[in-house]
Protein backbone atom coordinates (compact mmCIF):
# COMPACT_ATOMS: atom_id res chain seq x y z
CA UNK A 1 0.00 0.00 0.00
CA UNK A 2 1.10 3.55 -0.68
CA UNK A 3 0.42 4.46 2.89
CA UNK A 4 3.91 4.15 4.38
CA UNK A 5 5.62 5.71 1.38
CA UNK A 6 3.40 8.79 1.40
CA UNK A 7 4.11 9.25 5.04
CA UNK A 8 7.86 9.28 4.66
CA UNK A 9 7.67 11.64 1.78
CA UNK A 10 5.77 14.25 3.67
CA UNK A 11 7.53 13.92 6.96
CA UNK A 12 8.51 17.59 6.90
CA UNK A 13 4.85 18.57 6.99
CA UNK A 14 4.20 16.70 10.18
CA UNK A 15 4.63 18.16 13.62
CA UNK A 16 3.32 21.45 14.86
CA UNK A 17 4.95 24.80 13.99
CA UNK A 18 7.67 25.65 16.51
CA UNK A 19 6.87 29.34 16.74
CA UNK A 20 4.26 30.00 19.45
CA UNK A 21 2.47 32.74 17.53
CA UNK A 22 2.31 30.75 14.29
CA UNK A 23 1.21 27.62 16.05
CA UNK A 24 -1.66 29.10 18.06
CA UNK A 25 -2.72 32.35 16.44
CA UNK A 26 -2.40 31.21 12.84
CA UNK A 27 -3.54 27.67 13.43
CA UNK A 28 -5.58 25.84 10.85
CA UNK A 29 -5.22 22.51 12.64
CA UNK A 30 -8.43 21.09 14.08
CA UNK A 31 -6.65 19.70 17.13
CA UNK A 32 -4.91 22.94 18.04
CA UNK A 33 -8.07 24.94 17.41
CA UNK A 34 -9.97 22.42 19.53
CA UNK A 35 -7.44 22.96 22.31
CA UNK A 36 -7.81 26.73 21.98
CA UNK A 37 -11.57 26.44 22.31
CA UNK A 38 -11.27 24.21 25.36
CA UNK A 39 -8.77 26.47 27.11
CA UNK A 40 -10.93 29.49 26.33
CA UNK A 41 -13.98 27.71 27.67
CA UNK A 42 -12.24 26.74 30.89
CA UNK A 43 -11.13 30.34 31.39
CA UNK A 44 -14.69 31.54 30.89
CA UNK A 45 -15.93 28.86 33.28
CA UNK A 46 -13.82 30.35 36.03
CA UNK A 47 -14.73 33.96 35.17
CA UNK A 48 -18.45 33.12 35.03
CA UNK A 49 -17.97 31.03 38.17
CA UNK A 50 -16.52 33.98 40.06
CA UNK A 51 -19.65 35.98 39.16
CA UNK A 52 -21.74 33.14 40.59
CA UNK A 53 -19.70 33.29 43.79
CA UNK A 54 -20.57 36.98 44.12
CA UNK A 55 -24.26 36.13 43.66
CA UNK A 56 -24.19 33.35 46.26
CA UNK A 57 -22.20 35.50 48.70
CA UNK A 58 -24.77 38.29 48.49
CA UNK A 59 -27.60 35.79 48.94
CA UNK A 60 -25.91 34.02 51.85
CA UNK A 61 -28.05 36.01 54.28
CA UNK A 62 -31.14 38.17 53.83
CA UNK A 63 -30.50 41.90 53.65
CA UNK A 64 -27.97 43.73 51.52
CA UNK A 65 -24.55 42.35 52.37
CA UNK A 66 -21.76 43.00 49.94
CA UNK A 67 -22.72 44.60 46.64
CA UNK A 68 -24.98 47.28 45.25
CA UNK A 69 -28.23 46.12 43.60
CA UNK A 70 -27.13 47.28 40.17
CA UNK A 71 -23.89 45.37 40.44
CA UNK A 72 -25.83 42.29 41.55
CA UNK A 73 -27.95 42.56 38.42
CA UNK A 74 -24.83 42.90 36.32
CA UNK A 75 -23.55 39.72 37.92
CA UNK A 76 -26.66 37.64 37.14
CA UNK A 77 -26.69 38.94 33.57
CA UNK A 78 -22.99 38.44 32.94
CA UNK A 79 -22.88 35.08 34.69
CA UNK A 80 -25.45 33.72 32.25
CA UNK A 81 -23.95 35.31 29.13
CA UNK A 82 -20.44 34.17 29.99
CA UNK A 83 -21.48 30.64 30.90
CA UNK A 84 -23.80 30.09 27.91
CA UNK A 85 -21.81 31.74 25.13
CA UNK A 86 -18.34 31.58 26.66
CA UNK A 87 -18.14 28.32 28.58
CA UNK A 88 -20.71 25.73 27.46
CA UNK A 89 -20.98 26.43 23.73
CA UNK A 90 -17.23 26.86 23.05
CA UNK A 91 -16.52 23.71 25.06
CA UNK A 92 -18.75 21.70 22.75
CA UNK A 93 -17.23 23.35 19.68
CA UNK A 94 -13.78 22.51 21.03
CA UNK A 95 -14.74 18.89 21.63
CA UNK A 96 -16.30 18.74 18.17
CA UNK A 97 -13.20 20.20 16.56
CA UNK A 98 -10.92 17.75 18.26
CA UNK A 99 -13.04 14.65 17.87
CA UNK A 100 -15.27 14.89 14.78
CA UNK A 101 -12.42 14.59 12.22
CA UNK A 102 -10.87 11.78 14.28
CA UNK A 103 -14.21 9.99 14.54
CA UNK A 104 -15.09 10.13 10.86
CA UNK A 105 -11.58 9.57 9.51
CA UNK A 106 -11.09 13.05 8.03
CA UNK A 107 -7.70 14.81 7.92
CA UNK A 108 -9.12 18.07 9.29
CA UNK A 109 -12.23 20.23 9.29
CA UNK A 110 -13.48 21.08 5.82
CA UNK A 111 -12.73 24.82 6.14
CA UNK A 112 -9.60 25.15 8.29
CA UNK A 113 -9.04 28.88 7.83
CA UNK A 114 -12.62 29.71 8.72
CA UNK A 115 -12.11 27.51 11.75
CA UNK A 116 -9.30 29.79 12.88
CA UNK A 117 -11.51 32.84 12.42
CA UNK A 118 -14.44 31.27 14.31
CA UNK A 119 -12.24 30.81 17.32
CA UNK A 120 -10.30 34.04 17.29
CA UNK A 121 -13.45 36.15 17.17
CA UNK A 122 -14.38 34.89 20.62
CA UNK A 123 -11.65 36.45 22.78
CA UNK A 124 -12.47 39.81 21.22
CA UNK A 125 -16.21 39.35 21.73
CA UNK A 126 -15.78 38.53 25.39
CA UNK A 127 -13.21 41.25 26.04
CA UNK A 128 -15.78 43.65 24.63
CA UNK A 129 -18.59 42.19 26.71
CA UNK A 130 -16.61 42.07 29.95
CA UNK A 131 -15.17 45.53 29.42
CA UNK A 132 -18.64 46.99 29.87
CA UNK A 133 -18.37 46.18 33.57
CA UNK A 134 -15.71 48.88 33.81
CA UNK A 135 -17.52 51.53 31.79
CA UNK A 136 -18.91 54.58 33.59
CA UNK A 137 -22.52 53.54 32.96
CA UNK A 138 -21.89 49.92 33.92
CA UNK A 139 -22.56 46.72 32.01
CA UNK A 140 -25.81 45.06 30.99
CA UNK A 141 -28.00 44.29 33.98
CA UNK A 142 -31.38 43.42 32.48
CA UNK A 143 -30.85 39.66 32.41
CA UNK A 144 -29.36 37.45 29.68
CA UNK A 145 -32.80 37.42 28.06
CA UNK A 146 -32.39 41.14 27.29
CA UNK A 147 -36.10 41.96 27.44
CA UNK A 148 -36.85 45.51 26.37
CA UNK A 149 -37.58 48.10 27.67
CA UNK A 150 -35.43 47.09 30.67
CA UNK A 151 -32.41 46.04 28.62
CA UNK A 152 -32.45 49.34 26.74
CA UNK A 153 -31.67 51.30 29.87
CA UNK A 154 -28.03 52.15 30.37
CA UNK A 155 -25.28 52.88 27.92
CA UNK A 156 -23.81 49.45 27.29
CA UNK A 157 -26.42 48.36 24.73
CA UNK A 158 -24.25 48.93 21.68
CA UNK A 159 -21.32 47.02 23.21
CA UNK A 160 -23.47 44.10 24.25
CA UNK A 161 -25.24 43.91 20.89
CA UNK A 162 -21.94 43.97 19.04
CA UNK A 163 -20.51 41.32 21.35
CA UNK A 164 -23.57 39.12 20.75
CA UNK A 165 -23.22 39.64 17.01
CA UNK A 166 -19.60 38.50 17.19
CA UNK A 167 -20.48 35.41 19.23
CA UNK A 168 -23.26 34.65 16.78
CA UNK A 169 -20.99 34.93 13.76
CA UNK A 170 -18.47 32.69 15.46
CA UNK A 171 -21.10 30.05 16.22
CA UNK A 172 -22.60 30.22 12.74
CA UNK A 173 -19.23 29.77 11.09
CA UNK A 174 -18.45 26.93 13.46
CA UNK A 175 -21.74 25.28 12.59
CA UNK A 176 -21.20 25.71 8.85
CA UNK A 177 -17.81 24.08 9.21
CA UNK A 178 -19.18 21.16 11.17
CA UNK A 179 -22.00 20.53 8.69
CA UNK A 180 -19.64 20.77 5.70
CA UNK A 181 -17.18 18.44 7.41
CA UNK A 182 -19.63 15.76 8.48
CA UNK A 183 -21.57 15.70 5.23
CA UNK A 184 -18.53 15.61 2.95
CA UNK A 185 -15.34 14.54 4.68
CA UNK A 186 -16.23 11.11 6.02
CA UNK A 187 -13.79 8.34 5.15
CA UNK A 188 -15.14 5.79 2.68
CA UNK A 189 -17.23 3.27 4.62
CA UNK A 190 -18.24 5.73 7.35
CA UNK A 191 -21.88 5.93 6.28
CA UNK A 192 -24.17 8.38 8.03
CA UNK A 193 -25.84 5.64 10.04
CA UNK A 194 -22.49 4.23 11.13
CA UNK A 195 -21.25 7.50 12.60
CA UNK A 196 -20.70 7.77 16.34
CA UNK A 197 -23.67 9.28 18.19
CA UNK A 198 -21.52 12.25 19.21
CA UNK A 199 -21.01 13.12 15.54
CA UNK A 200 -24.73 12.78 14.89
CA UNK A 201 -25.56 14.98 17.85
CA UNK A 202 -23.22 17.68 16.55
CA UNK A 203 -24.62 17.49 13.02
CA UNK A 204 -28.13 18.09 14.33
CA UNK A 205 -26.95 20.78 16.77
CA UNK A 206 -25.20 22.58 13.92
CA UNK A 207 -28.49 22.78 12.01
CA UNK A 208 -30.15 24.23 15.10
CA UNK A 209 -27.40 26.82 15.31
CA UNK A 210 -27.81 27.78 11.66
CA UNK A 211 -31.53 28.22 12.15
CA UNK A 212 -31.55 30.23 15.38
CA UNK A 213 -28.31 32.18 15.85
CA UNK A 214 -29.30 34.51 12.97
CA UNK A 215 -32.64 35.05 14.70
CA UNK A 216 -30.86 36.13 17.88
CA UNK A 217 -28.70 38.42 15.77
CA UNK A 218 -31.87 39.87 14.25
CA UNK A 219 -33.46 40.36 17.66
CA UNK A 220 -30.49 42.23 19.12
CA UNK A 221 -30.16 44.26 15.94
CA UNK A 222 -33.71 45.47 16.49
CA UNK A 223 -32.81 46.31 20.10
CA UNK A 224 -29.96 48.37 18.71
CA UNK A 225 -32.12 50.26 16.24
CA UNK A 226 -34.80 50.81 18.89
CA UNK A 227 -32.21 52.28 21.20
CA UNK A 228 -30.18 54.39 18.81
CA UNK A 229 -31.93 54.73 15.47
CA UNK A 230 -35.47 55.71 16.32
CA UNK A 231 -37.29 52.51 15.37
CA UNK A 232 -39.97 51.14 17.66
CA UNK A 233 -40.08 47.42 17.04
CA UNK A 234 -40.55 46.78 20.73
CA UNK A 235 -41.67 50.19 21.89
CA UNK A 236 -45.42 50.40 22.56
CA UNK A 237 -45.39 54.20 22.41
CA UNK A 238 -44.26 53.99 18.80
CA UNK A 239 -46.70 51.26 17.78
CA UNK A 240 -44.40 48.35 18.61
CA UNK A 241 -44.84 45.54 21.10
CA UNK A 242 -42.35 44.40 23.76
CA UNK A 243 -43.92 40.94 23.79
CA UNK A 244 -42.78 40.49 20.19
CA UNK A 245 -39.22 40.59 21.47
CA UNK A 246 -39.98 37.74 23.81
CA UNK A 247 -41.39 35.68 20.96
CA UNK A 248 -38.40 36.22 18.76
CA UNK A 249 -35.95 35.81 21.63
CA UNK A 250 -37.42 32.49 22.72
CA UNK A 251 -37.71 31.27 19.14
CA UNK A 252 -33.94 31.44 19.43
CA UNK A 253 -33.80 30.70 23.16
CA UNK A 254 -35.46 27.35 23.38
CA UNK A 255 -33.50 25.73 20.53
CA UNK A 256 -30.48 27.34 22.19
CA UNK A 257 -30.99 25.31 25.36
CA UNK A 258 -31.02 22.19 23.18
CA UNK A 259 -27.87 23.40 21.45
CA UNK A 260 -26.38 23.16 24.93
CA UNK A 261 -27.66 19.65 25.62
CA UNK A 262 -27.68 17.65 22.36
CA UNK A 263 -23.86 17.39 22.13
CA UNK A 264 -23.97 16.36 25.79
CA UNK A 265 -26.35 13.55 24.82
CA UNK A 266 -23.80 12.55 22.19
CA UNK A 267 -20.96 12.47 24.71
CA UNK A 268 -22.91 10.36 27.18
CA UNK A 269 -23.78 7.97 24.35
CA UNK A 270 -20.04 7.50 23.72
CA UNK A 271 -18.98 7.06 27.33
CA UNK A 272 -21.62 4.68 28.66
CA UNK A 273 -21.03 1.97 26.00
CA UNK A 274 -17.27 2.15 26.61
CA UNK A 275 -17.49 1.55 30.33
CA UNK A 276 -20.40 -0.89 30.11
CA UNK A 277 -18.45 -2.76 27.39
CA UNK A 278 -21.61 -3.08 25.32
CA UNK A 279 -22.73 -1.30 22.15
CA UNK A 280 -25.24 1.47 22.72
CA UNK A 281 -28.75 0.12 23.07
CA UNK A 282 -30.96 1.29 20.18
CA UNK A 283 -28.46 3.25 18.08
CA UNK A 284 -30.99 4.34 15.49
CA UNK A 285 -33.54 5.22 18.15
CA UNK A 286 -30.90 7.42 19.78
CA UNK A 287 -30.26 9.26 16.51
CA UNK A 288 -33.94 9.69 15.73
CA UNK A 289 -34.64 10.82 19.29
CA UNK A 290 -32.05 13.58 18.93
CA UNK A 291 -33.57 14.60 15.60
CA UNK A 292 -37.11 14.69 17.00
CA UNK A 293 -36.03 16.68 20.06
CA UNK A 294 -34.39 19.15 17.66
CA UNK A 295 -37.57 19.40 15.61
CA UNK A 296 -39.82 19.83 18.64
CA UNK A 297 -37.51 22.47 20.06
CA UNK A 298 -38.82 24.85 17.38
CA UNK A 299 -42.45 24.63 18.44
CA UNK A 300 -42.28 25.06 22.20
CA UNK A 301 -40.76 28.53 22.65
CA UNK A 302 -43.78 30.16 24.26
CA UNK A 303 -43.49 27.94 27.34
CA UNK A 304 -41.17 30.71 28.52
CA UNK A 305 -44.02 33.19 28.12
CA UNK A 306 -47.03 31.50 29.67
CA UNK A 307 -47.42 34.41 32.06
CA UNK A 308 -47.45 37.22 29.47
CA UNK A 309 -51.11 36.76 28.58
CA UNK A 310 -51.14 34.45 25.57
CA UNK A 311 -54.45 33.37 24.04
CA UNK A 312 -55.76 30.21 25.72
CA UNK A 313 -55.31 28.15 22.55
CA UNK A 314 -51.64 29.10 22.42
CA UNK A 315 -51.10 28.20 26.07
CA UNK A 316 -52.58 24.76 25.44
CA UNK A 317 -50.63 24.20 22.23
CA UNK A 318 -47.31 25.14 23.78
CA UNK A 319 -48.05 23.13 26.91
CA UNK A 320 -48.71 19.91 24.98
CA UNK A 321 -45.90 20.47 22.50
CA UNK A 322 -43.51 20.92 25.42
CA UNK A 323 -44.71 17.79 27.15
CA UNK A 324 -44.18 15.85 23.90
CA UNK A 325 -40.42 16.40 24.24
CA UNK A 326 -40.51 14.08 27.21
CA UNK A 327 -41.11 11.17 24.79
CA UNK A 328 -37.83 11.26 22.84
CA UNK A 329 -36.01 12.36 26.00
CA UNK A 330 -37.44 9.35 27.80
CA UNK A 331 -36.25 7.12 24.96
CA UNK A 332 -32.72 8.38 25.46
CA UNK A 333 -32.70 7.86 29.20
CA UNK A 334 -34.21 4.39 28.73
CA UNK A 335 -31.52 3.50 26.19
CA UNK A 336 -28.66 4.70 28.38
CA UNK A 337 -29.96 2.61 31.24
CA UNK A 338 -30.47 -0.37 28.93
CA UNK A 339 -26.91 0.00 27.66
CA UNK A 340 -25.66 -0.34 31.21
CA UNK A 341 -28.03 -3.21 31.95
CA UNK A 342 -26.09 -6.48 32.01
CA UNK A 343 -22.89 -4.72 30.94
CA UNK A 344 -19.61 -5.41 32.69
CA UNK A 345 -19.26 -1.96 34.10
CA UNK A 346 -16.30 -0.19 35.59
CA UNK A 347 -16.49 3.21 37.19
CA UNK A 348 -13.66 5.39 36.03
CA UNK A 349 -14.18 9.14 36.37
CA UNK A 350 -15.79 9.70 32.94
CA UNK A 351 -18.32 6.97 33.67
CA UNK A 352 -19.09 8.41 37.11
CA UNK A 353 -19.85 11.79 35.59
CA UNK A 354 -21.90 10.10 32.85
CA UNK A 355 -24.02 8.18 35.35
CA UNK A 356 -24.50 11.31 37.43
CA UNK A 357 -25.58 13.02 34.23
CA UNK A 358 -28.27 10.44 33.52
CA UNK A 359 -29.76 10.72 37.00
CA UNK A 360 -29.45 14.45 37.58
CA UNK A 361 -30.34 15.55 34.06
CA UNK A 362 -33.51 13.51 34.46
CA UNK A 363 -34.34 15.47 37.62
CA UNK A 364 -33.97 18.63 35.56
CA UNK A 365 -36.23 17.13 32.91
CA UNK A 366 -38.89 16.41 35.48
CA UNK A 367 -38.86 19.93 36.86
CA UNK A 368 -39.09 21.08 33.23
CA UNK A 369 -42.24 19.01 32.85
CA UNK A 370 -43.68 20.65 35.94
CA UNK A 371 -42.91 24.07 34.44
CA UNK A 372 -44.59 23.04 31.22
CA UNK A 373 -47.97 22.83 32.97
CA UNK A 374 -49.56 26.20 32.31
CA UNK A 375 -51.47 26.56 35.60
CA UNK A 376 -48.46 25.44 37.61
CA UNK A 377 -46.12 27.72 35.70
CA UNK A 378 -48.19 30.74 36.72
CA UNK A 379 -46.90 29.95 40.20
CA UNK A 380 -43.37 28.88 39.33
CA UNK A 381 -42.53 31.42 36.65
CA UNK A 382 -39.68 33.76 37.52
CA UNK A 383 -39.04 32.01 40.81
CA UNK A 384 -36.05 30.04 42.02
CA UNK A 385 -37.81 26.90 40.84
CA UNK A 386 -36.91 27.89 37.29
CA UNK A 387 -33.36 28.60 38.44
CA UNK A 388 -33.17 25.13 39.97
CA UNK A 389 -34.59 23.55 36.79
CA UNK A 390 -32.17 25.04 34.37
CA UNK A 391 -29.16 24.51 36.59
CA UNK A 392 -29.94 20.82 36.82
CA UNK A 393 -30.09 20.54 33.03
CA UNK A 394 -27.18 22.86 32.42
CA UNK A 395 -24.73 22.14 35.24
CA UNK A 396 -25.39 18.51 36.05
CA UNK A 397 -26.40 18.08 32.40
CA UNK A 398 -24.29 20.04 29.95
CA UNK A 399 -21.34 20.84 32.22
CA UNK A 400 -21.08 17.33 33.68
CA UNK A 401 -21.04 15.93 30.14
CA UNK A 402 -18.25 18.33 29.19
CA UNK A 403 -16.27 17.30 32.26
CA UNK A 404 -16.92 13.62 31.50
CA UNK A 405 -15.73 14.16 27.93
CA UNK A 406 -12.60 15.92 29.16
CA UNK A 407 -11.63 12.98 31.35
CA UNK A 408 -12.60 10.52 28.62
CA UNK A 409 -10.53 12.07 25.83
CA UNK A 410 -7.75 13.77 27.83
CA UNK A 411 -5.46 10.69 27.51
CA UNK A 412 -5.98 10.78 23.73
CA UNK A 413 -5.11 14.48 23.65
CA UNK A 414 -2.09 14.45 25.96
CA UNK A 415 -0.86 10.87 25.74
CA UNK A 416 -0.84 10.61 29.55
CA UNK A 417 -3.33 9.33 32.06
CA UNK A 418 -4.82 11.77 34.52
CA UNK A 419 -4.88 10.86 38.20
CA UNK A 420 -7.86 8.57 38.72
CA UNK A 421 -7.80 9.18 42.48
CA UNK A 422 -8.02 12.93 42.08
CA UNK A 423 -10.59 12.54 39.32
CA UNK A 424 -12.77 10.61 41.73
CA UNK A 425 -12.21 13.17 44.47
CA UNK A 426 -13.29 15.82 41.97
CA UNK A 427 -16.34 13.79 41.03
CA UNK A 428 -17.62 13.14 44.54
CA UNK A 429 -17.10 16.72 45.61
CA UNK A 430 -18.86 18.00 42.51
CA UNK A 431 -21.82 15.66 42.72
CA UNK A 432 -22.45 16.27 46.41
CA UNK A 433 -22.03 20.04 46.44
CA UNK A 434 -23.93 20.63 43.23
CA UNK A 435 -26.99 19.09 44.84
CA UNK A 436 -26.50 21.06 48.05
CA UNK A 437 -26.27 24.12 45.81
CA UNK A 438 -29.29 23.60 43.58
CA UNK A 439 -31.73 21.22 45.25
CA UNK A 440 -32.84 23.71 47.95
CA UNK A 441 -33.57 26.21 45.19
CA UNK A 442 -36.59 24.07 44.25
CA UNK A 443 -38.02 24.66 47.72
CA UNK A 444 -37.21 28.36 47.59
CA UNK A 445 -39.02 28.67 44.30
CA UNK A 446 -42.07 26.74 45.46
CA UNK A 447 -42.17 29.01 48.51
CA UNK A 448 -42.21 32.01 46.20
CA UNK A 449 -38.71 33.44 46.16
CA UNK A 450 -38.29 35.44 42.92
CA UNK A 451 -35.19 35.04 40.77
CA UNK A 452 -32.76 37.90 40.03
CA UNK A 453 -33.08 39.68 43.39
CA UNK A 454 -30.22 40.72 45.71
CA UNK A 455 -32.31 40.70 48.89
CA UNK A 456 -35.14 38.51 50.14
CA UNK A 457 -37.62 37.82 52.87
CA UNK A 458 -36.16 36.25 56.03
CA UNK A 459 -38.49 33.30 55.45
CA UNK A 460 -36.07 32.14 52.74
CA UNK A 461 -32.95 32.47 54.88
CA UNK A 462 -32.13 28.84 55.69
CA UNK A 463 -32.31 27.33 52.24
CA UNK A 464 -30.35 30.24 50.81
CA UNK A 465 -27.57 29.72 53.28
CA UNK A 466 -27.43 26.00 52.48
CA UNK A 467 -27.43 26.80 48.78
CA UNK A 468 -24.61 29.31 49.16
CA UNK A 469 -22.48 26.85 51.12
CA UNK A 470 -23.02 24.28 48.38
CA UNK A 471 -22.13 26.95 45.85
CA UNK A 472 -18.81 27.88 47.46
CA UNK A 473 -17.79 24.25 47.82
CA UNK A 474 -18.89 23.34 44.29
CA UNK A 475 -16.87 26.29 43.02
CA UNK A 476 -13.85 25.22 45.05
CA UNK A 477 -14.21 21.65 43.76
CA UNK A 478 -13.62 22.85 40.24
CA UNK A 479 -10.13 23.92 41.29
CA UNK A 480 -9.47 20.19 41.75
CA UNK A 481 -10.48 19.77 38.09
CA UNK A 482 -7.97 22.42 37.12
CA UNK A 483 -5.33 20.63 39.16
CA UNK A 484 -6.08 17.26 37.53
CA UNK A 485 -5.80 18.80 34.06
CA UNK A 486 -2.54 20.63 34.80
CA UNK A 487 -1.11 17.43 36.25
CA UNK A 488 -2.23 15.30 33.30
CA UNK A 489 -0.90 17.70 30.69
CA UNK A 490 2.49 18.51 32.21
CA UNK A 491 3.39 16.17 35.06
CA UNK A 492 1.74 12.78 34.73
CA UNK A 493 4.21 9.94 34.18
CA UNK A 494 1.62 7.34 33.24
CA UNK A 495 1.52 6.84 29.47
CA UNK A 496 -1.80 6.24 27.79
CA UNK A 497 -2.24 3.38 25.36
CA UNK A 498 -3.76 4.04 21.93
CA UNK A 499 -7.08 2.55 22.88
CA UNK A 500 -6.91 4.11 26.37
CA UNK A 501 -10.10 2.41 27.60
CA UNK A 502 -10.56 -1.34 27.28
CA UNK A 503 -14.07 -1.05 25.92
CA UNK A 504 -13.52 1.95 23.64
CA UNK A 505 -14.66 1.61 20.03
CA UNK A 506 -14.30 3.94 17.09
CA UNK A 507 -11.70 5.39 14.75
CA UNK A 508 -10.41 7.94 17.24
CA UNK A 509 -8.89 5.10 19.26
CA UNK A 510 -6.97 3.66 16.30
CA UNK A 511 -4.58 6.63 16.18
CA UNK A 512 -1.68 6.92 18.65
CA UNK A 513 -1.93 8.70 22.01
CA UNK A 514 -1.27 11.60 21.97
CA UNK A 515 -2.98 12.00 18.62
CA UNK A 516 -0.29 13.16 16.16
CA UNK A 517 -0.55 16.66 14.71
CA UNK A 518 -1.88 15.24 11.44
CA UNK A 519 -4.08 12.17 11.31
CA UNK A 520 -5.87 10.39 8.47
CA UNK A 521 -3.92 12.21 5.76
CA UNK A 522 -4.99 9.23 3.74
CA UNK A 523 -8.51 8.05 4.55
CA UNK A 524 -8.28 5.01 6.82
CA UNK A 525 -9.39 1.59 5.68
CA UNK A 526 -12.22 0.98 8.08
CA UNK A 527 -12.55 -2.45 9.67
CA UNK A 528 -15.59 -3.81 11.45
CA UNK A 529 -13.92 -3.51 14.83
CA UNK A 530 -13.26 0.20 14.25
CA UNK A 531 -16.95 0.93 13.95
CA UNK A 532 -18.92 1.46 17.11
CA UNK A 533 -22.10 0.84 15.12
CA UNK A 534 -22.86 -1.36 12.13
CA UNK A 535 -20.54 -3.27 9.82
CA UNK A 536 -18.40 -2.39 6.86
CA UNK A 537 -20.12 -3.25 3.58
CA UNK A 538 -18.15 -5.78 1.57
CA UNK B 1 1.48 34.06 6.57
CA UNK B 2 -1.31 31.75 7.63
CA UNK B 3 0.08 28.27 8.12
CA UNK B 4 -0.99 26.16 5.23
CA UNK B 5 -3.80 23.69 5.69
CA UNK B 6 -2.65 20.18 5.18
CA UNK B 7 -1.27 19.13 1.86
CA UNK B 8 -3.73 16.86 0.10
CA UNK B 9 -2.38 13.39 -0.17
CA UNK B 10 -5.39 11.73 -1.60
CA UNK B 11 -7.09 12.63 -4.86
CA UNK B 12 -10.53 11.84 -3.40
CA UNK B 13 -9.84 14.45 -0.75
CA UNK B 14 -9.73 17.37 -3.17
CA UNK B 15 -13.08 16.33 -4.55
CA UNK B 16 -14.55 16.02 -1.05
CA UNK B 17 -13.25 19.48 -0.18
CA UNK B 18 -14.86 21.00 -3.26
CA UNK B 19 -18.19 19.52 -2.30
CA UNK B 20 -17.70 20.69 1.28
CA UNK B 21 -17.25 24.27 0.13
CA UNK B 22 -20.48 24.08 -1.81
CA UNK B 23 -22.31 22.71 1.23
CA UNK B 24 -20.87 25.54 3.31
CA UNK B 25 -22.13 28.18 0.88
CA UNK B 26 -25.63 26.73 0.83
CA UNK B 27 -25.77 26.58 4.62
CA UNK B 28 -24.42 30.12 4.91
CA UNK B 29 -27.12 31.34 2.54
CA UNK B 30 -29.73 29.85 4.84
CA UNK B 31 -28.20 31.62 7.83
CA UNK B 32 -28.33 34.98 6.06
CA UNK B 33 -31.91 34.32 4.99
CA UNK B 34 -32.98 33.53 8.55
CA UNK B 35 -31.37 36.75 9.77
CA UNK B 36 -33.14 38.90 7.21
CA UNK B 37 -36.42 37.09 7.67
CA UNK B 38 -36.38 37.59 11.44
CA UNK B 39 -36.23 41.35 10.95
CA UNK B 40 -38.48 41.58 7.91
CA UNK B 41 -41.32 39.71 9.58
CA UNK B 42 -41.17 42.18 12.47
CA UNK B 43 -41.38 45.05 10.02
CA UNK B 44 -44.32 43.35 8.40
CA UNK B 45 -46.02 42.76 11.76
CA UNK B 46 -45.69 46.42 12.58
CA UNK B 47 -47.43 47.36 9.37
CA UNK B 48 -50.14 44.81 10.04
CA UNK B 49 -50.86 46.61 13.31
CA UNK B 50 -50.63 45.53 16.96
CA UNK B 51 -50.45 41.78 17.60
CA UNK B 52 -53.52 41.62 19.79
C1 LIG C 1 -37.10 17.89 29.50
C2 LIG C 1 -37.60 18.82 28.84
C3 LIG C 1 -37.70 20.27 29.31
C4 LIG C 1 -38.84 20.91 29.60
C5 LIG C 1 -40.24 20.31 29.56
C6 LIG C 1 -38.51 22.27 29.94
C7 LIG C 1 -39.43 23.25 30.28
C8 LIG C 1 -39.12 24.53 30.64
C9 LIG C 1 -40.06 25.59 30.90
C10 LIG C 1 -41.58 25.43 30.81
C11 LIG C 1 -39.39 26.71 31.23
C12 LIG C 1 -39.95 28.08 31.55
C13 LIG C 1 -40.14 28.28 32.99
C14 LIG C 1 -40.56 29.66 33.34
O1 LIG C 1 -39.84 30.62 33.01
O2 LIG C 1 -41.62 29.81 33.95
C15 LIG C 1 -37.99 26.37 31.18
C16 LIG C 1 -36.98 27.26 31.44
C17 LIG C 1 -35.67 27.01 31.14
N1 LIG C 1 -35.13 25.81 30.69
FE1 LIG C 1 -36.14 24.11 30.40
N2 LIG C 1 -37.17 22.42 29.90
C18 LIG C 1 -36.64 21.22 29.50
C19 LIG C 1 -35.32 20.97 29.29
C20 LIG C 1 -34.32 21.90 29.33
C21 LIG C 1 -32.97 21.69 28.91
C22 LIG C 1 -32.44 20.38 28.36
C23 LIG C 1 -32.31 22.85 29.10
C24 LIG C 1 -30.89 23.21 28.85
C25 LIG C 1 -29.92 22.39 28.70
C26 LIG C 1 -33.24 23.80 29.65
C27 LIG C 1 -32.92 25.10 29.99
C28 LIG C 1 -33.80 26.02 30.46
C29 LIG C 1 -33.45 27.37 30.79
C30 LIG C 1 -32.05 28.01 30.67
C31 LIG C 1 -34.61 27.99 31.23
C32 LIG C 1 -34.74 29.40 31.81
C33 LIG C 1 -34.62 30.45 30.81
C34 LIG C 1 -34.74 31.79 31.49
O3 LIG C 1 -35.85 32.25 31.75
O4 LIG C 1 -33.68 32.39 31.79
N3 LIG C 1 -34.45 23.19 29.79
N4 LIG C 1 -37.85 25.05 30.82
CU1 LIG D 1 -37.62 26.23 26.72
Amino acid sequence: MAHAATHDHHDDHHGAPKNFFTRWCMSTNHKDIGTLYLVFSLTMLFIGGSFAMVIRAELFKPGMQLVQPYFFNEMTTMHALVMIFGAIMPAFVGLGNWMIPLMIGAPDMALPRMNNLSFWILPFAFTLLLSTLFLPGGGPAGGWTMYPPLSLQGDSVAYVVFAVHLMGISSIMGAINIIATILNMRAPGMDLLKMPVFVWSWLITAFLLIAVMPVLAGAVTMLLTDKYFGTSFFNAAGGGDPVLFQHIFWFFGHPEVYIMILPAFGIISEIIPTFARKPIFGYKAMVFAIASIAFLSFIVWAHHMFAVGLPLGAEIFFMYATMLIAVPTGIKVFNWVSTMWGGSMTFETPMLFAIAFVILFTIGGFSGLMLALVPADFQYHDTYFVVAHFHYVLVTGALFAIIAASYYWLPKWTGRMYSETWGKIHFWNSVIWVNVLFFPQHFLGLAGMPRRIPDYNVAFANFNMISSIGGFLFGASQLIFLGVIVHAVWFSKKKATDRVWEGAKGLEWTVPSPAPFHTFDVPPVIHDEDLAHGHVDH
Amino acid sequence: MMSQPQVMKDPGQAQRLRKARRTALIVAAFAVAFFLFSILQMVWLQHAGPAH
